[in-house]
This record gives C-alpha cells, structure tokens and sequence, in this order.
C-alpha cells in the first residue's frame, strides 16, 4: 500500500501544478499517446515540451530577407529532428515570422517560406512529415520590439511548436 | 489500516485508474475557448449578397462539390491563436500603454440603415440687385493717358525701303493661321525670348503666337494728340476692308497719311508691356488651388470686353473655348479665369486709352500645364 | 522698287483681310497659383427653433470637411461684414470681396417633429458675382445630420473643384490595442472624418488588412481564427462573417474584392510558395493565375475590372506588375531604386498607389499603370498600406513609429501631395480600406 502511494506522489504533484496560460499543460493532453505521464512542466525532464523550448531549442533564425537556413540554424535543426524523432508523440507547427522592415503581406508570405524551409530541413533528417503543419505570423508576432537590428534578429525566426497529437 | 489512509488509498487508486485506463474511453477534445461565431445562414447570407436564391452548401466545408482545378480543404482543427513563448512575459494586456476605443462593445454592433433623399434643385435662384455687383471700394485714380514709350517720327513721304526690310525679318508669319484659330494649342515654351522694352519695342514679345500679326509696316506712332488719333481711326476702322488699299497706295505713291487701317489696328502697335502687365496682373488671382485633376489638363480660352478705363465689361466675360479636358472640366477651369480676370480687373488693367480699339476685346487663354503638380 | 511696293502691299492686304476687324487682343496666361479657395460659411439659418443646434453641428461639419480636403480655407466668422439671418436675403458681394472670401455658403435647415431634417442650400462665387448653380435642398432624417452635412459639402466641394465627391463615405480599417509585441487587433468600421466608430469582429483573434466592397456592403479580411490564416467575408449590415474555402493543403490571405463584387482575388500559400488566385463568390471556385517560385502577394483589381496588380519578388526584389485577369504574363511596372509592395489601383483607373521601400524608409508613392511619372507623397520609419477616396483624389494609408511606443495611426495625403494631415483617432489603427460614397 504505501509503496503505491509512494508512487503515486509525483502524480499528485502534478495534479497541484497550474496551468500557465500559454502552455497547454498535462490535463489538456500535450502528452503523446503512448508516453507514459510526465511532468510537463520539468524542464529537466528530457521529454517534456519545457525541455524542448528550452535545452534543445524551438527556434532558427535568420537574415534579413532571406528563408534559407544558415549553419547554426541547421545544426540547431538537427538537433531539434533528433528529439523529436525520439519523441513521437507530438503534432508540429512551424510558425515563421518577420520582422517589422516590410509591408504586411509580403511578410506573411516571408514567415510561410520561412517556416517551409524549416519543415523541409526537419523532413530530410527524418521527421514524418504527416506530423508537421506550418503557419505563418508575418511580422504580427513580434519577441522584440526595440526597432533596430538587435531585436529585429530576433524576430525573423521560425519557431517549432509542439502541440497535441491527433486523436 | 486507519480510515483516513483508507480512503486516501481508494483515492489513488482511482486517480491511478484512471491515468492508466481513462484512455480506453473516448478522449474528449480539448476544451478550447471558440469564438462566437455569428455565422449568417448561407440562405440568408447568399439573399444578402448575391441576390440569388439559396443552393450552395450549408457548411463550412465545400470539399465534395468543389470541382476542377483545386479542391478545398475541410475545416482545420481548432488550434488556438498561440502567443509567442515568453520567458519572462506575462500575457496580460497592458493597457497603459494606449488607450482603448470609448465603446468596447461585446458583439459587433449594427449599423443603422440611414436614408437621405438625392438632392433636389432649389426651385427659386436668388436674386440679386444690379447695384451689389459693384465694388464698394474706393475706385483708384485712374493714371494719366499715356504716351508712347518711344516716339518714332512719322516717316517721309518717301519711304526708305530700307526700313521695310528691316522690319520684314521681324514679324511671326504663323500668326494669320494662328488668327483663325478658336481653340489654344499649348505652346510648348509659353513665351519667346523675353526683349525689354528698352532695347527694342517694336518686336513681340512675351506675347502667344495667338498674338496678331504684325505687319510689315514700320511701328508707327501718332502724334501725342489722342483727340486726333482716334477718330482717324474710327473713321479708318469703318471702312477698314478698303482703307489699307487706299492707304498703302497713297503711301507708296508717297502722300497720304501715315495713319492707316493696318496702324489703326494697333494689336501690333500696342505696347508689349501693357500685355505684360495685362499677365502680371491676372496670374496672381489665377488660382486652381481648388481644382480637380481634370481641369488642371484642361486649357480655356476666355474672350471678354474692356471698358475704356480698363475694366471687364459686365456679363461680357465668356468661354471662347477649350482643349484638353470634357465639357464640365472646361465650365470649372472657365470658373476659375471669371475669378481671376474679376478679382484682378476690378480696377481696371493698365491699358493706354488711345489705343483702345486695340484692346476692347480681349481673348485670354488659360493654360495651366506647367502648374500641373508643382 | 514698285514691285516692293505691290509685294508689300499684298502682303498688308492679305494680312488685314484675314483679321477681323479690331481682332481681339490675344494673350496668354501660364502661371497662377495654387491655394486653398477662401470660403465663408455664415452660421446656417434654422427655420424653426428647434433646428438650430443641428444647424450649427452642420455648417461646422461642412467647413471641416471642406478644410480637410486642403482644397478650401475658412474665413473666420469673427471678420464677417455682412450679417446674414435668412436664407433669401441678397448677398453682399463687396462685403464679401472686402474681406477676401472667394466662395460663400448660405443654407438653412429645418426639422420636424417627426425627426425629418430639410437643409436647403446656395454657394456663391464672390470675385466673380454670382451664384453657383441653383442651390440645392436634401432631406433626411435627424439621425443622419452627419451623413447630411457631408452630403451637403460634397456638393459644394463638387461643385467648386470638379472631383467627384467624397466626404460621405466609410473606411473599414483595423483598430489595435495593447503592447507591440501582444497586440490585439479587431475589424472596425467608421466614417471618414473619424467619427461613428464602430465594431465588426471581436479582438480575440488576428485580423489584417480587411477590403469592403465597392458597394460598402461585404468586406474581405484575413483571420487566424482557426489558429491558421484564412480568408473571410464579412457582411457589414450584420457583422455576420463566414470562411471562403480555398484550395487544399494551403492557407489564403490578403483577399481583395472585383469591381463587381463578383470575384475576388487572393494570396494563397502552399509548400512555402505565396501565388495570386481568383476565385468566383458565387461558386467559390478558385483558379491559379500566377505559378512562380517567387513570392506573388498583394493582388488588386483595376479600376475596370479587367487586370490586376500585385507584389512580386521574381526579379529578386518585390516590384510591381500587371496581368490581365484573363491571363497572361505579369508585366513590371516599377524600376526605382527599392522595394515596392501593397499595391492598390485607383477608382479612377489613372494611377496606382503603393508602398516603397528604399534606404531603410517607407514611403506611400503613386505612378501611373504603365509605371511612369513615380512620385513620393510621405515617407517615414513606416509608412504602408494605402487605400484610394471614392474620388481617386486622397490616399489613406497606416504610419508607424519606431520602438515599443510605436503605434499605427491613419494619415491622408492629397494626390499632389500637399495636406498631409493625421486621422483623429482615439486608438491606434492600420490598414483602412476607404468605403464607397454612400448613395
């Protein structure tokens, strides 16, 4: 008896834990299917979404104009392919956006071609593409909003979301 | 076992149940916050847009129907509009920054169907009293009656031919073509050289090839005695078809008078600065400040009598013609000379009064091309 | 020396025969000068006493919309010679002459107690002594005093300058709230002096770039309600809105309305790649009009329905073209030095109006179809997204600051760039799309 409830504790834990508001959390089924339950929230846990946007990385940048993907982009890519190959449970969107140094349109269309170029890298390394999807923000998304190259290069970036698995 | 682990245990048990089994059920989709969509029935919205009798699908999705080139795809799954991940943002509004709109209304609100009845012309125009259209500003002094710049003696009974040559290099053969044209053609440079007075008075200048044309006659000026000089010419004017005859004649076979129907008709002898002036004094009241892109395209010749002090004559202003734009283009561009020939030429233009019959009638032509975008 | 005689003389003769008699004097004019028409507008004459505050509202709506054109400047009532107090009595023109006033306005206005308003009015031409036209009476009811005073100064604007009118129209635009880097955007309809406005769509979602319809009665936008971007069409007397199917495995955006009304034409993105589509309202099918790896965004119909202009990127830059809706191949109009996007024809068919890029600014320019005659009519950290008055003689357009402060507000500029003159505006707003007049 106790050595269940023992191991139940982390599950009560987690039952304690809030939601954020951005992250959908355990409850709202960020978890894949055939994982068993973790702790979303533990940045430590190596399979949980937090781990992900933090320790691997859920973004590339780029340069101005440009949705080809540089060295440090891919490399950062191909770690991310990695994860995610290892974690399966996860649908994916890959969000692009741009920076405010265009017009509207145009920017959207860049964030498309962004995010594209990174779907396509993820692909060739092995991802399945059924458990892709893009999106684009254009420049309505902006992280920084300084107006100069500091923060402009921080928005022209393409992001990978991980989000629930299809039932 | 006490009561209380008892129940904790049937707890766990049951939350640990369910964690492992829950899935064998149905997993309920997320429970997204949707937006209120008012979605107007097809029908209704097929009525209120295309006029046309409801028979298109009643969902969102077309997917079946959709013939040919492309198909479209069903409804995505609700994902929601995700911020961007911030690591040390909180995701409230911040509204000090700005200020919000002063009605936040829940639901969109309905605009109001307002009528207004098209207009409808006034039956009765206003009608004026004569004296009103009169300044009733002090008039200025009117300025002595002038005398030629320069006085050319009148020339020998025999004429030396040599003059004549002369003044036969000078004159601008287009202007008896030019005479009969009624409408403008935008000359290309508005103004040809521009010559003082000083230097050489008897050439044209500043003045459109519009401008009659100069005989070749030597500039010859009367005696200053406008008593005298202008019955001569009334009476020359009269018979004007056969006096130059007679006089040239006269002239040639050395005798007659030096005044003729050709110097009567002093278009040519009136001095280039009174038409200069005459400019001078209309283009600041020329304004097309206030004035559609169309009439800015659009010339107008405008003919109108002077009354001998130098003022358009009432009523005597009207649209000798026009180029470059439509009709009612033409009636606004003509607006805009009645304004400026009126509010320039209340006064009176500087004019000689001996030279009247030169400048009673007077065409202008309005040509705005190089005020096109400035 | 007598054949130099008889040549001379044939000459003279020839010469005066052609004249007439005393021809007229002939000159020319090619220079004047370009300034706001001086007006006066004497408090309107109210014709039962209960109309006399809506008197007052319009005659101060007509001379704001007048000044706002840039096109009229207002005498001041306090240098008024002649007191008017009825609507007939004679107008004194030298008063009038006397202290500068070009144009005048007399009007009285009248209301019943069934909530009817009748607004009768005159404009005279001051220099030149006489009255414009015969006057003119509108009726309506007193809800509408402000589309009736804007009715009224289209009148007068119209029957002055020549251009069409504007001032009863609305513009559909985007109305932001929040920080740059969280902003909440919602559609919001309004008159276009800035009054009256009101909500289409609620703020929970991205909206961008809405177009109404040249009969002000849908408008085209896109939304990330379902999290992706799509087209949607909007009703505008309902708010009611419901998605445009576009084709497979792609996403729609920036839609723009035919003429007509009758087709649209649209972004649709696919593998990364952005082309031009048009689909037909009426079936909702869509066909591919351009095929390029390039970038093809910003579509916009002609003035007569027949061609399009869009944004491309295929000559490595984003420039400008045209193709027949038909189709056909795109032809570049732009060749300055920059980038230029967003491009918008005008009512009139003469120009287009667009956004450039150059030297890290942004500037709103027009050219005419065939790209000739390019001209600059504001530039600014961010300036972009212009949309044509029903008249084609003023350009809306959105401008931005730099920084976390920065936020969107609407400007107008006059074609010849003169007036460039801010939108009072109580909140940020973007991309206005400026509404037909209304009949």
């Amino acid at each position: 008896m106790r050595l269940i409830y023992l191991a139940l504790v982390p599950f009560l834990a987690l039952t304690a834990c809030s939601n954020s508001e951005r992250d959908s959390g355990l409850l709202s089924g960020t978890l894949g299917w055939d994982d068993p339950a973790v702790n979303a929230e533990d940045q430590n846990d190596p399979k949980s979404q937090a781990f992900f946007e933090k320790t691997i990385g859920d973004r590339v940048f780029f340069e101005v104009d440009q949705y080809t993907l540089n060295n440090s982009a891919k490399a950062a890519l191909d770690t991310q392919a990695q994860w995610l190959m290892n974690n399966r449970g996860y649908v994916i969107i890959v969000e692009g956006h741009a920076d405010e140094q265009g017009t509207r349109e145009y920017n959207l269309a860049l964030g498309f071609r962004r995010a594209q170029s990174v779907q396509e890298y993820l692909v060739a390394r092995g991802v399945s593409g059924l458990r892709l999807k893009t999106r684009s923000y254009g420049k309505e998304r902006p992280i920084e909003i300084c107006s100069v190259e500091r923060c402009y290069s921080k928005n022209r970036r393409a992001v990978t979301l991980l989000t629930a698995g299809l039932s | 076992m006490s009561p209380g682990t008892y129940i904790s245990l049937t707890l766990h048990a049951a939350l640990v149940g369910w964690l492992l089994f829950g899935g064998d059920f149905d997993r309920k989709p997320l429970e997204v916050p949707v937006t209120e969509v008012s979605v107007v029935s097809a029908e209704l919205f097929d009525i209120l847009v295309n006029n046309t009798p409801p028979s298109i699908d009643t969902s969102l999705e077309i997917a079946a129907t959709q013939p040919d080139i492309e198909q479209s795809e069903p409804p995505i799954d609700p994902v929601m509009d995700i911020a961007p991940e911030k690591t040390t943002q909180v995701l409230s509004p911040n509204v000090q920054n700005d200020t919000l709109p002063e009605s936040v209304p829940d639901k969109p609100v309905r605009l109001e169907e307002v009528i207004i009845i098209p207009p409808v012309v006034l039956a009765e125009p206003e009608v004026e009293h004569p004296k009103l259209l009169e300044t009733s500003l002090a008039p200025k002094p009117r300025p002595a009656l002038r005398v030629a710049p320069v006085a050319v003696a009148p020339p020998a009974p025999n004429i030396d031919i040599g003059d004549i040559t002369r003044d036969a290099a000078a004159p601008q053969v287009v202007s008896v073509e030019v005479a009969q044209e009624q409408t403008a053609k935008s000359p290309q440079a508005a103004a040809p050289e521009i010559v003082t007075e000083a230097e050489n008075p008897s050439e044209v200048i500043e003045i459109s090839k519009f401008a009659p044309p100069r005989t070749v006659r030597p500039q010859k000026r009367p005696a200053p005695s406008p008593l005298a000089a202008i019955p001569e010419k009334q009476t020359t004017s009269v018979v004007a078809p056969i006096d130059p005859l007679a006089v040239a004649l006269a002239e040639a076979l050395g005798g007659a008078d030096v005044v003729s129907e050709t110097e009567g008709n002093v278009t040519e002898a009136l001095a280039p600065q009174a038409i200069r002036g005459m400019q001078l004094a209309i283009s600041p009241c020329w304004n097309l400040g206030a004035s559609s892109s169309a009439v800015l395209f659009t010339t107008v010749v405008v003919g109108m009598k002077l009354s001998i002090e130098g003022k358009p004559l009432e009523n005597s202003i009207y649209l000798v013609g026009y180029e470059g734009g439509d009709s009612e283009s033409a009636q606004r561009a003509f607006e805009t000379a009645q304004r400026a020939i009126k509010e320039c030429g209340a006064q009176g233009f500087e004019l000689p009064a001996d030279q009247y019959s030169a400048w009673q009638n007077v065409e202008i032509t309005f040509n705005p091309e190089k005020m096109r975008v400035r | 020396m007598r054949l130099i005689y008889l040549g001379v003389l044939a000459m003279a003769v020839w010469a005066n025969t052609s004249l007439a008699q005393n021809g007229p004097l002939k000159i020319e004019i090619n220079d004047g000068v370009i300034e706001p028409l001086t007006f006066a507008i004497p408090i309107f004459e109210a014709e039962n006493l209960e109309a006399a505050a809506v008197a007052t509202e319009i005659s101060r709506i007509v001379a704001a919309d007048l000044i706002s054109s840039g096109l009229f400047r207002e005498i001041p009532s306090n240098r008024f010679i002649s007191r008017r107090t009825t609507f007939a009595e004679a107008v004194r023109y030298p008063d009038w002459r006397a202290i500068n006033t070009q144009a005048l306005m007399t009007a009285a206005v009248k209301t019943t107690s069934s909530g009817r308003l009748t607004v009768k009015f005159r404009i005279f031409d001051i220099f030149s002594g006489v009255q414009l036209g015969s006057g003119m009476q509108l009726a309506g009811d007193t809800k509408a005093i402000r589309r009736m005073a804007h009715k009224v100064a289209d009148q007068v604007y119209e029957r002055i300058t020549g251009e069409g009118p504007y001032f009863d129209s609305k513009i559909v635009f985007v109305s932001e709230s929040g920080p740059k880097d969280n902003r909440r955007k919602r559609l919001a309809i309004m008159d276009f002096d800035g009054e009256s406005v009101q909500f289409l769509t609620g703020n929970e979602n991205i909206v961008l770039a809405p177009r109404i319809s040249n009969n002000g009665k849908q408008v085209l936008y896109t939304s990330w309600e379902t999290g992706f971007p799509q087209i949607y069409l909007l009703n505008v007397g309902t708010a009611g809105r419901k998605r445009l199917p576009t084709p497979k495995n792609g996403m729609g955006f920036s839609p723009r309305f035919s003429p007509d009304s009758k087709r649209i034409v649209y972004s649709f993105e696919r593998g990364g790649n952005s082309d031009i589509y048009l689909m037909d309202l009426a079936t909702a099918r869509s066909a591919r009009m351009t095929s390029s790896p390039s970038i093809d965004t910003a579509p916009s119909f002609s003035s007569d329905g027949r061609q399009i202009v869009f944004e491309s990127d295929r000559s490595g830059t984003q420039q400008l073209y045209i193709m027949p809706v038909s189709g056909g191949t795109p032809k570049r109009i732009s060749f300055g030095n920059g980038r230029y996007g967003t491009p918008v024809w005008s009512p009139r068919g003469d120009l287009i109006a667009f956004t450039k890029q150059s030297n890290g600014r942004f500037g709103i320019g027009v050219m005419r179809t065939d790209g000739s005659e390019e001209r600059l009519l504001s530039a600014s950290f961010l300036d972009e997204g212009p949309t044509w008055s029903p008249n084609g003689r003023v350009i809306m357009f959105a401008r931005e600051d730099r920084g976390p402060k920065g936020a969107p507000s609407l400007y107008s500029v006059d074609i010849t760039g003169r007036n460039l003159r801010a939108l009072n505006l109580r909140a940020p707003a973007s991309d206005p799309s400026w509404g037909p007049v209304q009949p």
